[in-house]
């Protein structure tokens, strides 16, 4: 080796062992307590008795009590800098958890997770139908055939209900489970980098509505078999003056029934009526075709960038974000109805199907191909450039654009049921906003600052009634806390929507541009989430700690829409919300809480009843705003909850602890009408309208009491009782309900119901803890 | 150059950057400091609650324990403890300045308080990245009206749960989630952060997502689309139909169908149809299941128009399908 080799060597032996050597008598630098692992578990037993468990499925809605016995487990290993941590709660229940943790801190966090999540519908829902939670739900032949050969709406009520007395029974429900894997990597802070991964699956059945006319609907289970794979990785780098963060997320969502296929109780045979009004056993398809949420893929990539320690105190952040959503499903054919053949008759006499429109050679396209890219840019100035102010500008653009072409359709089979030849295109509608805000903040006094701001929102629409919409938002806030015990907030806002409206958009773009004569829309209406619309919002909110061991607070939220430009569709829109809430430690021994809220909702609409060129008809014979045949209904809510609770340490330190807490919720819903009264000829509606005095009332009790006893540090027996009690009425759907609804004479009335309507009930958990600790 | 000359500047190099090192592990000399156990004489439960925390891990070279432990966030002790009659230890001779209490009694403003934990946690997660000109921020709301690292609660939380500490402001939603239609917030399956990031989002209601929308799809996303026949209120807010905190209706409707759907629809024949009974159907004690059709009981413009979101079918315009 020449001197020169040496030296390379050598020095760069010592420029290693300089940079190491410090690093690693660094790393011994640990004190040797901290070293020693350390083991802990948790573990918890319980056991149940639960009563009128299935009384209704709304009691175990999101949750699961199975009579019995259930664990949690926690298993925690720590050495040094490592954790390792194992937990299983509600072991082999409905809504188990499990997770697993490992983490380096300073280096790394891996954590695994299974959650399953239950959403429960109904109990014991009748069903005639074979095949629950496939897509093919089937009748027997001997049914559809018996009840094809009905005499008469009365005879065919009668027949199906006796049939329905004797189905099977159902629960509706369905389950999320879900497979998680979050990796966190800190090691090369301030570099980071996270990795996200989940797999859900969702499996189950759903209340669904399926139709065979407007005299024949059919209330069927819509089957769930969803697989969604979501992923998200994600880069930053993070020390002032910089934050800088790169994010792409992939979702991909399966529906593994695409399609659901069911049996049409009241025709064997296939056949076409003209108007699909005629009664469900006498025309209309076997069989029925939904076509369910098609399967759809998202990509995103997003870029948050922060510069912070800018002069005047200022920092700017600004976030740009990419993503492209798609769906690209076969179609499914026009119809399964194979009488609605080329030749057949159609909704319009004289114009015969032009098709098979049971073949999906018939359409015009076989796969969706849609497609629609998101964009969004934020940037956001702060600064404080003196001592007491502070402003705030911020700019924030998103577009929704849809790329999908139009498809035109040359008409469309209603309800499986008779062709119509009225043609159409789809309208992939989309939207762009575009919003600029500046806000100024003052400390106008000790603990006290005063907000101004200002914020003009313009959305840009395509295929819709607006096309061009501008929204100011003014505001102005308090916020003081002149004493140490004493918060105060105060806030109004006020806001304008303006933009011109055209109601003939969506049906010309149906028409591919071209000018629809009459639209069925009534003219007058406009759409609220368009409409132009004054809108005032006010919140008073006050906190009050007079003493440190009690906390009173309490606040006015007050909301008001104001549609004056709509002759018709939502009028006026009101919310009031009054809360007070309290936390009082008592002594050191015993809490109590209670808070009481009041809600009051009320909203507007007027609307039309009408027909083509028949009574009310805007177009032709009444095309002014007033009309016998308007009405307007007036809904109400009241919503009352309270409650409130205890705890208590009967033997100290915390040996006997005991809590009770009682939560009633009370909901008053109501719907009055105003319509004036007419004869047939020149009303629509020609009655004195009666409203509803039970529109989703619900009353609601909970009451949880527990007694804890610690026998040892790590040992404690707790025993509890959860009674809950949920009535619930609404004159729409629970009054009066019966499987197979019919009229004053006894005629069946369009519907064939499972009965998945919201049930009461009345439950009580008594259970018995045991957890022990080592 | 010659050799000679890069093993010099080499070695130099490296002894410059090991001092650095070395410089970097130890401590600095500090004024005013007093040391962790110096505080744990008098707030030993401040302490024992401190290290239960994520702040309490030496190991990890982000934490205030790997750096000044207590005196990290409060300043030096030096001053505090003299106030209170005890010893100053070691290089505590000189002054650093007065203790910094953080909680809601502090002295200091809110800009101050927070400065103390915005100059680690600013930068160290795109969930307080946004921070700054945020609707909480904005409003003077300090790091500690919502976390106490001394609680004892998760993610120190200032109080046990997220609801509860949410809640205490945000007092209607304390009532909406006890409604009769609800996301599973009370059952513990879900919580606020679950759509919301408090410190700080580019969206409105500090929605953590792109869009409202985008943040319902998180979950929902069999109502992604795109469809087929669009609804296009759907594709623009989900909150123009829903109230995703809780409602008396079914689905999180924010009102009763169907006059929710007759307030944008009506259209000739059904849609704009007045469904109520009349004064006779009432005198004959008359159910809404008798006296009414099918697009008014039960689920009424459900029953038929299932597909409310979209549908793919080619005869599906009407959502029918």
């Amino acid at each position: 080796m020449t001197r020169r080799g040496k030296g390379f060597i050598l020095g760069g032996a010592v420029l290693l062992v300089s940079i190491f050597l410090p690093y690693g008598w660094a790393q011994e630098e640990k004190p040797s307590e901290e070293a020693q692992p350390t083991v802990t578990v948790q573990t918890e037993v319980t056991a149940a008795a639960v009563s009128n468990l299935r009384d209704s499925a709304k009691f175990t809605e999101y949750r699961a009590f199975p009579p019995g016995s259930w664990g949690d487990v926690t298993v925690r290993y720590r050495r040094g800098a490592y954790l390792l941590e194992a937990l299983a709660k509600n072991v082999a229940r409905d809504d188990q958890l499990f997770r697993l943790t490992s983490q380096r801190f300073g280096w790394f966090k891996l954590d695994l997770t299974y959650d399953k999540i239950p959403h429960r519908f109904a109990f014991d829902a009748r069903s005639l139908f074979a095949g629950v939670g496939t897509g093919y739900l089937t009748l027997s032949p001997r049914l559809q055939s018996d009840l094809q050969a009905s005499l008469s709406p009365t005879d065919l009520a009668s027949r199906v209900s006796s049939y329905l007395a004797g189905a099977a029974t159902v629960d509706e429900a369905l389950f999320r489970k879900t497979f998680q894997a979050d990796l966190k990597v800190v090691a090369w802070d301030p570099f980071r980098l996270t990795a996200e991964a989940s797999r859900e699956k969702r499996q189950g059945t759903r209340p669904f509505g399926g139709n065979f006319g407007f005299g024949n609907v059919v209330e069927i289970p819509e089957p769930i078999d969803y697989d969604t794979t979501q992923v998200r990785l994600a880069a930053e780098y993070g020390r002032k003056p910089f934050f800088v963060n790169f994010s792409y997320a992939f979702s991909d969502f399966a529906n593994n029934i695409d399609t659901l296929t069911w049996a049409n109780p009241y025709r064997a045979t296939d056949s076409t009526s003209p108007t699909a009004y005629l009664q469900s056993y006498l025309a209309g398809p076997a069989t029925g075709l939904i076509d369910l949420y098609p399967n759809n893929r998202a990509h995103t990539f997003s870029l948050t960038g922060v510069l912070m320690d800018l002069p005047l105190k200022s920092r700017l952040s600004a976030t740009a974000s990419f993503g492209r959503l798609t769906q690209n499903d076969p179609l499914v054919p026009y119809t399964t109805n194979q009488a609605i053949r080329r030749g057949a008759p159609s909704g319009v006499p004289g114009e015969p199907v032009p098709f098979d429109a049971w073949d999906r050679a018939s359409l015009p396209v076989q796969q969706a191909d849609l497609r629609v890219d998101v964009t969004q840019v934020q940037l956001m100035l702060t600064s404080k450039p003196l001592r007491f102010a502070r402003l705030r500008l911020k700019y924030n653009f998103y577009h929704w654009d849809n790329k999908s072409e139009q498809i035109h359709f040359p008409g469309y089979v209603r309800m499986d049921a008779v062709w119509e030849p009225e043609p159409a295109a789809n309208v992939p509608t989309g939207f762009k906003r575009q919003s600029f805000l500046v806000d100024v903040g003052l400390d106008v006094w000790k603990s006290t600052t005063l907000t101004l701001g200002y914020r003009f929102l313009r959305t840009d629409r395509v295929f819709r009634e607006v096309a061009e919409q501008d929204d100011h938002f003014w505001k102005v806030a308090l916020d003081t806390t002149p004493l140490s015990w004493l918060t105060l907030r105060a806030a109004y806002e006020r806001s304008q929507r303006r933009g011109e409206y055209d109601f003939r958009v969506p049906f010309i773009a149906s028409h591919l541009g071209e000018e629809v004569e009459r639209p069925p829309q009534l003219p007058f209406l406009r759409k609220y989430d368009q409409a132009n619309r004054d809108r005032d919002s006010v919140l008073l909110m006050a906190a009050v700690s007079p003493l440190d061991t009690l906390t009173l607070s309490g606040s006015v939220v007050y909301g008001k829409d104001d549609f004056r430009d709509s002759p018709f569709g939502l009028l006026d829109d009101r919310r009031t919300v009054y809360s007070v809430d309290a936390d009082y430690t008592l002594t050191e021994r015993v809490s109590l809480f209670a808070f009481y809220s009041r809600e009051d909702f009320r909203s507007r609409i007027r609307a039309r009843q009408w027909v083509p060129v028949g009574v009310g008809d805007p177009y032709v014979r009444e095309t002014g705003l007033d009309s016998l045949s308007n009405w307007t209904s007036d809904e109400k809510d009241k919503l009352h909850s309270l409650g409130g609770g205890l705890q208590a340490v009967l033997l100290k330190p915390q040996k006997l602890t005991a809590s009770v807490d009682y939560t009633y919720s009370k909901s008053d819903g109501a719907v009055a009408f105003v319509s004036p009264v007419g004869t047939a000829a020149n009303d629509a509606n020609p009655f004195e309208p009666v409203g509803f005095e039970q529109v989703d009332d619900v009353r609601f009790h909970v009451l949880n009491a527990r007694l804890r006893y610690a026998v040892t540090r790590g040992l404690t027996y707790t025993v509890g009782v959860l009674w809950e009690k949920f009535r619930y009425d609404d004159d729409l759907s629970t009054v009066g309900f019966v499987y197979i609804p019919v009229t004053a004479t006894g005629a069946f009335n369009g519907a064939t119901l499972m009965g998945t309507q919201l049930r009461g009930y009345n439950a009580t958990v008594v259970y018995m803890k045991v957890s022990y600790t080592f | 150059m010659r050799a000679s000359t890069f093993i010099c500047i080499g070695s130099v190099a490296g002894l410059l950057l090991s001092a650095s090192v070395l410089m970097a592990q130890a401590p600095p000399p500090a004024r005013g400091y007093v040391g962790t156990e110096a505080c744990r004489e008098c707030h030993d439960s401040y302490y024992r609650s401190y290290m239960q925390t994520s702040h309490g891990i030496k190991e990890d070279k982000r934490t205030p324990e790997a750096k000044f432990g207590c005196e990290t966030c409060h300043g030096p002790g030096a001053e505090h403890v003299r106030e209170q009659g005890g010893e100053v230890p070691g290089n505590g001779a000189a002054s650093g300045g007065a203790i910094q209490v953080l909680g809601p009694k502090s002295k200091l403003s809110v800009e101050e308080r927070n400065a103390v934990c915005l100059s680690c946690h600013e930068t160290m997660t795109t969930k307080v990245a946004l921070w700054h000109g945020s609707p909480h921020e904005s409003r003077s709301l300090a790091c500690t009206s919502c976390h106490s690292i001394h609680g004892g609660h998760p993610k120190n939380l200032a109080k046990p749960t997220e609801v509860e500490v949410c809640t205490t402001c945000h007092q209607s939603v304390k009532a909406e989630i006890h409604k009769n239609s609800h996301h599973p917030v009370r059952e513990g399956r879900m919580t606020c952060t679950s759509c919301h990031n408090p410190h700080g989002t580019v969206t409105d209601k500090l929605i953590a997502a792109n869009s409202i929308n985008e943040k319902c799809y998180e979950c929902h996303m069999e109502k992604r689309g795109p469809f087929l026949w669009e609804h296009p209120p759907v594709t623009e807010n989900c909150t123009t139909c829903h109230t995703p905190h809780g409602s008396s209706h079914p689905k999180l409707l924010a009102a009763k169908t169907p006059f929710l759907c007759q307030s944008c629809h009506s259209n000739s024949r059904h849609p704009g149809t007045l469904y109520a009974l009349s004064p006779q159907a009432v005198a004959q004690g008359l159910s809404a299941f008798q006296a009414l059709n099918n697009r008014a009981f039960y689920r009424n413009c459900l029953n038929c128009h299932s597909q409310i979101h979209g549908s793919n079918h080619p005869s599906g315009k009407s959502l029918g399908r």
